[in-house]
């Protein structure tokens, strides 16, 4: 008994004793590499994870080195599972802490961290942690991954200390942190406008005339050492983004830039010279530096040029695909449709150049930044008389130009080829047949019918009063309609007695036509906005109807023989 | 009406209700929030080991004390979409066009404010004693020169003359870390006198190990 006692107190006096002077992480969940980064920057010590692909345990335990006290987070679905043992076959004293699950690992590590500050920022994507990494580490701030669900045991978590909230996180977030007069950086409407407000206050309150750029859809280690800003650009530099890289490579702010890996060579070089050129326009010789690292070696331990190592993470990337490219001699129009196949909606612009044997002809361009939502199919038409042009020579190129925010269009692709005429009128004719509303499904049902003999695309829009105030409501995409078919369109709205009552009628708006894309023909229809809740009382008032007719008759057939007798 | 038609009357009713409700049933489903954080989410950059659009590398080990690595840049940098227009792009570049390679420890080293550095920083760096193949053995001369950015250009850094090579080297700093570094060449050869546009040479360490990052600036 007496030497279980020492031995727990020797147990407790080693546990309290050992301090990691280093953090390596060995987890297949983003949350957990985060989330060591975070307490390593935060603790000032340094930090490794295991790469993914290409994390192999014996490369990973030489870059650690050896004689180290290592916390070792590791994931329930660990990279390697020799990570462990690799690290000890180099003589380092390794405690593992183990992540069940990344959202509490990132919680629980900040009560360990011993953090005097915090940063909040949204628990969904990447791209908001990755931001605020470098500046979360200058000043050993643990960053919270937050949402509505553990908002309470963060605010807990944090106290009395300071907290900054940074980007686009939940309302309820917001509100729960209120009274802890939060400072906010970003308005949380434009991931890169937010970017560029961080880079540009680490780069003033550090005097950092260097920075990363990357698109944030990973982390590596030039990121996770914390000593320069990041910046967030897409195969297209956001207008913000050059903007802020501009002013600050004028204003002798910013010398320099550091690329990982290739994946923005081209955009980032190609970005220089516009601005080399637009300085030199301007009487001015300035200009910045870019590196790329592209590549890894350890000497020796003979492993040959490695890739560098890194973690993806989750991160929202929009989609668009141009569909088809066509000229229309019917209507004497060029016809390009863009699909969006991705998993949100998107913001983009279209380019388009025509030629004809080879010298430019038209150039047409959409009239502002449009949105395509997320399985949407959109049609583009721009006039253009190729009369008299034999098919064969003319040739069109489309750049289409896209991204998730409004403001800044970070992606692109194009289409350039022969392009292709047809003939085609659209005789689509749809109409919207009923509303009505179902207490049980909280929905309105808006019954669409293809009058026409072709197949018709339609996309529906539901306009009411809903609380207090009039509400449009999208339908979720665009419904294909067989010839003479119907479909009912569901739109998810909940409505009290008194929004009913106030709602005698709906406002149904169709765009529809006979080409995907192409919803050209525009109609609106009034009609009575129907209740399930009316029908039974329609069935009580016939129903009484009923038995009032059977017992005038029953009375009638009964007088009948007494009038005889 | 007789009882008859009334009873017929109350059935078309019933009908046209049925056919009413007969045609809900088709369903909209509302937008899915994008999945995140599934535990699966690592995964690989599009970075090759040796590769930059073009750049490869190649490795020799030299002395216990050296190594050295030589590669091509002339790939062709892809400057087009899938479909092979360029629409986006203006900016083009060949090895004729010039840069640097360099190798460094630091796994961000500041390019922007590098300084010169000598072979003394060399054998402090890599805790070497004096020795034929040390640092201020190797890196000498205090004139070698090199540009980052274009305009940081430095020119009284220790430099070495690698032996049957087109290639200098030369060992700069950013007040942390060293790094070693030379500039492009298209028309370079390397220590065997093979076609190469860089070759560079770094210290190795005699105990533990040193990890280094490959860095290219493409002028």
């Amino acid at each position: 008994m007496k030497l279980s006692i020492i031995a727990l107190f020797m147990l407790t006096l080693l546990t309290m004793s050992f301090a990691e002077d280093m953090v390596a992480i060995n987890s297949m969940d983003g949350r957990d590499v985060l989330s060591g980064v975070f307490y390593a920057n935060a603790k000032g010590i340094p930090v490794k994870f295991m790469p993914v692909p290409g994390g192999n345990a014996d490369v990973f335990a030489a870059k650690v080195g050896q004689n180290h006290d290592i916390l070792l987070i590791q994931g329930s679905l660990p990279v390697s599972s020799f990570v462990e043992s690799a690290l000890a076959n180099k003589n380092n004293t390794i405690t593992i802490y183990s992540s069940a699950d990344g959202g509490s690992t990132n919680l629980d590590l900040a009560k360990k961290s011993g953090a005097a500050s915090f940063i909040v920022v949204d628990s969904a994507y990447s791209d908001s942690a990755i931001s605020v990494m470098p500046y979360a580490a200058k000043i050993k701030a643990y960053v919270l991954l937050a949402n509505k669900d553990n908002i309470a045991q963060i605010k807990e978590i944090i106290g009395s200390k300071k907290v900054i909230i940074y980007g686009l996180v939940d309302q309820q977030v917001k509100d729960d942190l209120s009274s802890l007069n939060p400072e906010i950086i970003g308005k949380g409407e434009d991931k890169y406008e937010d970017n560029v407000v961080i880079a540009s206050r680490m780069m003033r309150e550090f005097s950092i005339s260097r920075a990363l750029v990357v698109d944030g859809s990973f982390v590596e280690d030039a990121m996770t050492a914390g000593d320069q800003p990041i910046i967030l650009s897409g195969r297209l530099v956001p207008q913000v983004t050059y903007d802020f890289i501009k002013q600050s490579v004028r204003d002798n702010k910013l010398g320099g830039v550091m690329l990982v890996g290739n994946d923005l060579v081209v955009p980032i070089y190609d970005m220089r010279e516009r601005m080399k050129a637009e300085f030199a326009g301007e009487g001015l010789n300035k200009t910045f530096g870019i590196t790329v690292k592209f590549a890894q070696v350890i000497p020796s331990a003979g492993t040959g040029v490695l890739t560098l190592d890194t973690f993806r993470m989750p991160t929202y990337k929009p989609e668009l695909e141009i569909l088809e490219t066509v000229y229309n001699k019917n209507s004497g129009t060029l016809m390009v449709s863009v699909d969006n196949p991705g998993e949100g909606a998107a913001y983009y612009t279209l380019e388009v150049k025509v030629t004809v044997d080879g010298a430019s002809y038209r150039t047409f361009g959409t009239d502002g930044v449009k949105l395509v939502e997320r399985g949407e199919t959109q049609g583009n038409e721009f006039p253009l008389d190729l009369s008299g042009i034999p098919e064969g020579k003319v040739n069109a190129t489309v750049l289409l130009k896209y991204g998730s925010f409004k403001k800044s269009l970070e992606e692109y692709t194009s289409y350039e080829g022969q392009l292709a005429t047809i003939s085609y009128t659209d005789n689509s004719n749809v109409s919207v047949q009923q509303a009505r509303y179902d207490p049980a499904r909280k929905s309105v049902l808006v019954t669409i019918k293809n009058n026409g003999g072709d197949v018709a695309y339609v996309f529906s829009k539901l306009s009411v009063v809903y609380g207090g105030s009039p509400t449009n409501i999208s339908s979720v995409g665009v419904r294909e309609l067989a010839p003479g078919s119907m479909v009912v369109e569901e739109f998810p709205l909940e409505m009290t007695p008194e929004e009913l009552a106030a709602n005698k009628n709906a406002s149904v708006f169709i765009d529809y036509g006979g080409r995907q894309g192409f919803l050209l023909k525009k109609s609106e229809y009034v009609v009575p906005l129907q209740s399930e809740g009316e029908f039974p009382l329609i069935l009580v008032g016939v129903a009484v109807l009923f038995v009032l007719v059977i017992l005038a008759a029953a009375y009638f057939f009964m007088r009948k023989p007494s009038k005889k007798k | 009406m007789n009882f008859k038609n009334i009873l017929a009357l109350f059935g078309v009713v019933l009908f046209g209700a049925g056919l009413v409700t007969a045609i809900s049933g088709a369903t909209v489903g509302t937008e899915v929030e994008v999945a995140r954080w599934t535990g699966l989410t690592a995964g690989s950059v599009g970075t090759e080991g040796g590769n930059i659009s073009g750049v490869n590398v190649t490795g020799a080990t030299l002395t216990d004390r050296w190594a050295a690595y030589f590669g091509d840049v002339t790939g062709n940098i892809r400057l087009t979409d899938s479909a092979g227009t360029n629409n986006v792009y203006a900016w083009t570049w060949t090895a004729a066009n010039g840069g640097e390679v360099c190798l460094s420890t630091d796994a961000s080293f500041a390019f922007a404010s590098a300084v010169a550095a000598d072979g003394t920083d060399i054998d402090t760096a890599m805790a070497w004693g004096a020795s034929a193949d040390d640092g201020v053995t190797t890196y000498t001369g205090d004139d070698g020169s090199i540009t980052f950015n274009g305009v940081t250009a430095i020119t009284t850094a220790d430099k070495v003359v690698l032996d049957g090579s087109s290639f200098t080297d030369v060992v700069v700093s950013d007040g942390a870390d060293l790094a070693y570094c030379t500039n492009i060449n298209s028309a370079g050869t390397n220590y065997n006198g093979a076609a190469a546009n860089y070759e560079i040479m770094v210290p190795t360490a005699l105990t533990g190990v040193t990890t280094y990052n490959f860095f290219a600036e493409l002028n």
